[in-house]
C-alpha cells in the first residue's frame, strides 16, 4: 500500500509499527498457548529464564512468557473497547454540538463538562470495590470508555466551530449540500487526524488505568493482564525474593506498548494533519 | 419605486450585531436601512471599503445571516424568512454566489470537481453520470477551462485565477438568474482580472443573468456595471447610474474614494495629502452622519441627525448638501 | 551614484518533499542597479519572485531559500561590499541604520500588549547607540511630526488604531533611524483605498525629506504610477523590462508589459479590455527559452530556444525580448 510506504519513511512510525507488530505477534501466539493462564501450578515455581521457560516462572507456578501473551492480549482488548466506545460518543457529541449550535450545543456541553469534572479515579475505585471480582474486562473497557469521551468531544466541537466559518462551507451549501452530508464530506477529513491521535492516546490511558486499578487489587485478578501480572508480582514480593524476571517482564512490556502507541499516534496524526496533507497533494503529482 | 420587472428588491434591510458580555454590550449596526432593486438583466455594483457592510448584505440575501429588520423580495415574493426547505432550494437554484478568496472557496481536502458534480445532483440539473459529465464540461468550457484539466485535482493544484473561474463555472451550472459576486477579482492578479470581469459582461449580455458585483475597486466597477451604490459604514450614501456617480460624484465620501484611487497613469498623481482616520470605532458609534468626522463640507446638522435620501439629477444621495436642491425626496 | 547592485543573482527554494528534491527558481538571474535618492519600483504578479528578490536583497536568506549564484552589493562609505561575504553579526550591524525592511502584512508586527511608544523605545534601544531617554523621546516626537503622524498615537495600543494608521506607524518605526535604503513589500495591499493613499503618500514624504532610496514592491500599477521613479517588471524570476515610470506606461515594449498596461481599467474608459491569455508559469518547471513564450502573441520559434537578455534599447529603457535584441543586432 502506498499509504504504508509513505508512513514508513518516518523513523518514528517505523519503530512504533515494528514494536507493535512484535507485540501483536505475541498476542497471536497466545491462542497457541500450551497452558491455561488461569490455572496455577502448571510449571515448577520460581525458575529463572531458561530454554524451556523463556521468561522463567512465577511463584504461582505459571510460565511467564505465555502469561505475558495473554496479558498483552487482554490489555489491548480492554484498551480498544474503551477507545472505540469513547470515540464514537465523542464524535457524535462533538459534531452535533459544533454544527447545530444554539440550545443543543449548550445542553450537550453541560453534560460534557459534567463528565469532565467528575473525579474519575475515586469513582473507578468505588465501582471496582462494589463490583470487584465480577468485573469482566469487557465491562471495564466500557466503563473506561464512558469516562474518556468528554475531552475529545470538546476538541472536535471547536474544530467544527472554526470550519463552519470557512468559505467552503458556504460553497457547499450553495452546491446544495444537506447538513448531514456537509458535515460528513467537508468536516470529517479535518476531524479524522484528531480522532486518530486521540484513539491511540485513549488506549494508552485505558491501559494505564487498568494497570493502576489492578495493582491496587481492584480488578478481577484472575484474568491475566499487564496490570494483574504486576499486582501478583508485587504482592508476592518478587523484587525482594530476587525473582526479577517476574516483575521486569510486565514492566518492560508495558513500556514498549506505551512507547510504540505514542510513536504511532504522533506520526499518524502528523501525516493526517490537513496542513501537511495539502502540501503533499500537489507535490506528489508533479 | 417598485418596478414590476424587478428581479430582486431589498427594503429597509438592517443588521445589528451585539458584541460583548453581560456587563458591556456594544451594538454594531453593520447594515442600516439599506434599500435597492435589481432589474433583469443588469450588473449592479455595491461598492465600499472593508467594514462598509457590503458583504453582510450579500450574506443576508443568500440566507446565511438573518436580518434584524427589513425585507427581501425575489420576483415579487417575500423571501425574507424562508423556512420552507423546498422554497429555499428553488431560491438557491436561481441565486448563486462566488466569493473573494479562491483558495478558501473550496475545501483543500476535496477534489474541486466534486463540488461541480454535487451542484448537478442536488439541483437535479442532470439525471445520470454521463449527463453530469457533459454539463460540468460545458460549464467549465464556458469559463475557458475543461473537465479534462480539472478532473481529479485538488484546489492546491490550481492558480487563484483558475480557481475563481472554476468557482464561476460551478455557480452557473444551475443556470441562475442572479449571481452575487463578492470581491471576485481582488485576490486575482491584475493581468488576469479582466478575463473574469469580462465573463460577467458576457453573462449579462448573452445569458440574461444579473450580477450584484461587490467590490472596493471603482475602476472595474466603472468598466462592468450600469448602476452603482456606494456604501459607507452600513448605509448607502449614493446610488445611481455609474457614469454619473463616478464621473461627477456628489457625496463627499464618494469624492474622497474617487480621488484616492491610484490612477495607473503617471500624469495623474495625487496632489494633496489627505487626513486619515486614527481609530475606526469612533465613526461606527457616531450620531448623525457617519462621515461627519472627516467631511470637508461638514455642517452642524450633519453631526446631529442622519440625513435623508434625496433624489437629484437621477441619483439618490444621502447628504445635507443637497437637501434644499432636491427634485423630490425619495422613499 | 548607485547604492545597491545585484549581479547575476539566483536564489532558489530547495524543497525536499517525500524524498524528491525540487527547486523553486524564484530569482533566476537578476541584474539591477539602484541609485541614491530615487524610488525604485518592482512590479509583477503573484509567483513572479519579487518577494524572494527583496528578501535576497535584504540578506534574509533562511533555508529552504538558498543563494545559488551572484551577489548583492551595498555601497557602504564609497565601497561596494557583497553582503553575502559578511558574517551574521556584521550584517546585523548594517541593518536598520543602513537598510530597513517593511515586510508584507507588517501592521501585525506591532506588539499588541505594548503601547506604541514602548515599541518605538524598544526598537531604538535595540538598534542604535542612543542611551539618553529624553533624547530618544525627543527624536521620536520629531520623527512623528516630520512624517505627519499625530502624537496621541504614542499612548495608544495597536488594536485601537485603524489598519492604515498601524501601517504608517510601522513605516515610521522602520525609518526612525534614517536608513539609506528602505525596502517596502506591498505596504498598502491589505488596506482600503483611502488608507492606502495615506500610506503611499507617507512613503513619498519620507523619501523627499530624507532623500534616501525606497525599493517599493507591489503588484498595483496605480501605486507605481503615483510614486515610483523607475519600474522593473518581473516575470518568472527575471526582470523583463526596466525603465522610467512614464516610459513603462506610455511606451511599454515587452509583450507582457503591454498586456498588463492595456488591461488596467480606468474610470472614464469603457472600452473593451483584455487579459493576458493563460496563466503565470510554474517556477519549478518553467518554460524553456523566454519564459513568456507560451502566452505571447509575437511568438517565434527561437523564443522557445534562446533566453533573451536584458538589453538597453533606448536611454534608460531595458527590455528582455528577442523582438528587440534582433533589431539591435541589425
Amino acid at each position: 500500500m502506498g499509504l504504508l510506504k509513505d508512513l514508513l519513511r518516518d523513523g518514528k512510525f517505523k519503530f512504533g509499527f515494528i514494536t507493535l507488530c512484535i507485540l501483536l505477534f505475541l498476542v497471536i501466539l497466545s491462542f497457541f498457548s500450551p497452558y491455561n493462564p488461569t490455572i496455577w501450578n502448571v510449571a515448577p515455581r520460581d525458575l529463572p529464564p531458561s530454554l524451556k521457560y523463556i521468561l522463567g516462572t512465577n511463584s504461582q507456578g505459571q510460565d511467564i512468557f505465555w502469561q505475558t501473551t495473554f496479558a498483552i492480549r487482554n490489555s489491548l482488548v480492554i484498551a480498544s473497547i474503551a477507545a472505540l466506545f469513547s470515540r464514537v460518543i465523542a464524535i457524535i457529541v462533538g459534531l452535533v454540538a459544533g454544527y447545530r449550535g444554539g440550545r443543543m450545543d449548550r445542553v450537550l456541553m453541560s453534560i460534557n463538562d459534567s463528565f469532565l469534572v467528575l473525579p474519575l479515579f475515586p469513582i473507578l475505585i468505588l465501582i471496582s470495590t462494589l463490583i470487584k471480582g465480577r468485573l469482566s474486562f469487557v465491562s471495564l473497557g466500557l466503563i473506561l470508555g464512558i469516562f474518556g469521551w468528554s475531552w475529545d468531544a470538546r476538541v472536535i466541537r471547536s474544530q467544527i466551530l472554526s470550519l463552519r466559518e470557512r468559505e467552503f462551507t458556504f460553497t457547499a451549501i450553495l452546491s446544495g449540500s444537506k447538513t448531514f452530508h456537509l458535515v460528513l464530506k467537508e468536516y470529517l477529513p479535518f476531524v479524522i487526524p484528531i480522532i486518530f491521535s486521540t484513539i491511540i492516546n485513549n488506549m494508552s490511558w485505558a491501559i494505564g488505568m487498568e494497570i493502576t486499578l489492578a495493582i491496587l487489587g481492584l480488578s478481577n485478578l484472575e484474568i491475566p493482564t499487564l496490570g494483574t501480572m504486576l499486582h501478583w508480582a508485587i504482592s508476592y514480593q518478587a523484587m525482594l525474593l530476587g525473582l526479577w524476571w517476574w516483575l521486569l517482564t510486565p514492566v518492560i512490556t508495558s513500556v514498549l506498548l506505551f512507547v510504540s502507541l505514542y510513536l504511532l499516534s504522533v506520526s499518524i496524526s502528523e501525516y493526517l494533519d490537513p496542513r501537511t496533507r495539502i502540501q503533499r497533494i500537489g507535490i506528489a503529482k508533479e | 419605486m417598485r418596478d414590476n420587472n424587478e428581479l430582486l428588491r431589498i427594503e429597509g434591510l438592517t443588521k445589528v450585531f451585539s458584541l460583548g458580555s453581560i456587563f458591556s454590550r456594544v451594538r454594531i449596526i453593520a447594515v442600516n436601512n439599506v434599500s435597492f432593486g435589481i432589474n433583469s438583466p443588469e450588473i449592479f455594483t455595491l461598492a465600499g471599503e472593508s467594514g462598509s457592510g457590503k458583504t453582510t448584505v450579500a450574506r443576508i440575501i443568500l440566507g446565511f445571516i438573518e436580518p434584524t429588520r427589513g425585507s427581501i423580495f425575489y420576483r415579487g415574493n417575500n423571501i425574507t424568512n424562508l423556512k420552507n426547505e423546498e422554497a429555499r432550494n428553488l431560491f438557491r437554484r436561481d441565486v448563486q454566489a462566488i466569493f473573494q478568496n479562491p483558495f478558501e472557496t473550496f475545501n483543500p481536502l476535496r477534489k474541486v470537481s466534486d463540488y461541480l458534480y454535487e451542484t448537478c445532483w442536488s439541483f437535479k440539473v442532470s439525471r445520470d453520470k454521463e449527463e453530469s459529465n457533459k454539463i460540468v464540461d460545458e460549464a467549465l468550457k464556458g469559463v475557458g477551462l475543461s473537465l479534462e484539466e480539472v478532473r481529479n485535482k485538488y484546489p492546491g493544484e490550481f492558480s487563484g485565477g483558475q480557481l475563481q473561474r472554476i468557482s464561476v463555472a460551478r455557480a452557473l451550472i444551475t443556470k441562475p438568474k442572479l449571481l452575487i459576486a463578492d470581491e471576485p477579482v481582488s485576490m486575482v492578479d491584475a493581468s488576469l482580472r479582466m478575463s473574469i470581469v469580462n465573463l460577467f459582461k458576457e453573462l449579462k449580455e448573452k445569458n440574461n443573468v444579473s450580477v450584484i458585483y461587490i467590490t472596493h475597486d471603482l475602476a472595474t466597477a466603472y468598466y462592468v456595471s450600469e448602476r452603482i451604490a456606494i456604501m459607507f459604514r452600513g448605509e448607502i450614501v449614493e446610488m445611481g447610474p455609474v457614469e454619473k456617480i463616478l464621473m461627477e460624484p456628489k457625496h463627499p465620501y464618494t469624492m474622497l474614494l474617487k480621488e484616492s484611487i491610484p490612477e495607473p497613469d503617471p500624469k495623474m498623481k495625487w496632489q494633496e495629502s489627505i487626513r486619515l482616520l486614527t481609530s475606526e470605532e469612533e465613526e461606527y458609534l457616531m450620531k448623525g452622519c457617519k462621515f461627519a468626522g472627516r467631511c470637508p463640507y461638514v455642517m452642524d446638522i450633519c453631526k446631529r441627525e442622519v440625513p435623508n435620501n434625496v433624489l437629484i439629477d437621477g441619483v439618490i444621495v444621502k447628504c445635507y448638501l443637497y437637501a434644499s436642491k432636491s427634485e423630490k425626496t425619495a422613499v | 551614484m548607485s547604492i545597491l547592485k545585484a549581479e547575476n543573482l539566483k536564489s532558489f527554494y530547495i524543497l525536499d518533499i517525500l524524498g524528491t528534491k525540487q527547486s523553486v527558481m524564484a530569482v533566476n538571474g537578476v541584474n539591477l542597479e539602484i541609485k541614491e535618492n530615487e524610488i525604485y519600483g518592482i512590479a509583477g504578479e503573484s509567483g513572479c519572485g519579487k518577494t524572494t528578490l527583496i528578501k535576497t536583497l535584504y540578506g534574509m536568506i533562511e533555508p529552504p531559500l538558498n543563494v545559488i549564484d551572484g551577489g548583492v552589493f551595498y555601497n557602504i562609505d564609497g565601497k561596494f561590499i557583497n553582503i553575502f561575504s559578511l558574517s551574521e553579526e556584521e550584517l546585523r550591524n548594517i541593518r536598520w541604520e543602513y537598510v530597513s525592511y517593511i515586510p508584507q502584512g507588517s501592521m501585525s508586527v506591532l506588539n499588541p500588549v505594548s503601547k506604541i511608544s514602548d515599541s518605538f523605545w524598544d526598537f531604538i534601544k535595540a538598534h542604535s547607540n542612543y542611551k539618553d531617554r529624553v533624547e530618544i523621546e525627543d527624536s521620536i516626537k520629531e520623527h512623528l511630526n516630520a512624517v505627519g503622524l499625530p502624537l496621541e498615537i504614542l499612548n495608544a495600543y495597536p488594536h485601537q488604531l485603524s489598519g492604515g494608521m498601524r501601517q504608517r506607524v510601522t513605516i515610521a518605526l522602520a525609518t526612525i533611524l534614517k536608513p539609506k535604503i528602505i525596502i517596502a513589500d506591498e505596504p498598502s495591499t491589505a488596506l482600503d483605498v483611502v488608507a492606502q493613499r495615506g500610506v503611499i503618500q507617507l512613503l513619498k514624504n519620507i523619501q523627499q525629506s530624507q532623500k534616501n532610496t525606497i525599493i517599493l514592491v507591489t503588484h498595483d500599477m496605480g501605486v507605481h504610477a503615483n510614486i515610483s521613479d523607475r519600474i522593473a517588471m518581473m516575470y518568472a524570476g527575471k526582470i523583463i523590462e526596466e525603465a522610467k515610470t512614464e516610459e513603462i506606461f506610455e511606451n511599454p515594449l515587452h509583450p507582457y508589459t503591454k498586456y498588463l498596461i492595456s488591461s488596467l481599467p480606468k474610470i472614464g474608459d469603457k472600452s473593451y479590455k483584455v487579459s493576458a491569455p493563460g496563466s503565470p508559469p510554474s517556477l519549478i518547471n518553467p518554460p524553456t527559452g523566454c519564459k513568456f513564450h507560451p502566452r505571447c502573441d509575437n511568438f517565434k520559434p527561437e523564443c522557445k530556444l534562446k533566453e533573451p537578455k536584458l538589453i538597453e534599447v533606448s536611454k534608460g529603457h531595458k527590455v528582455a525580448c528577442l523582438l528587440y535584441s534582433k533589431e539591435m543586432e541589425q
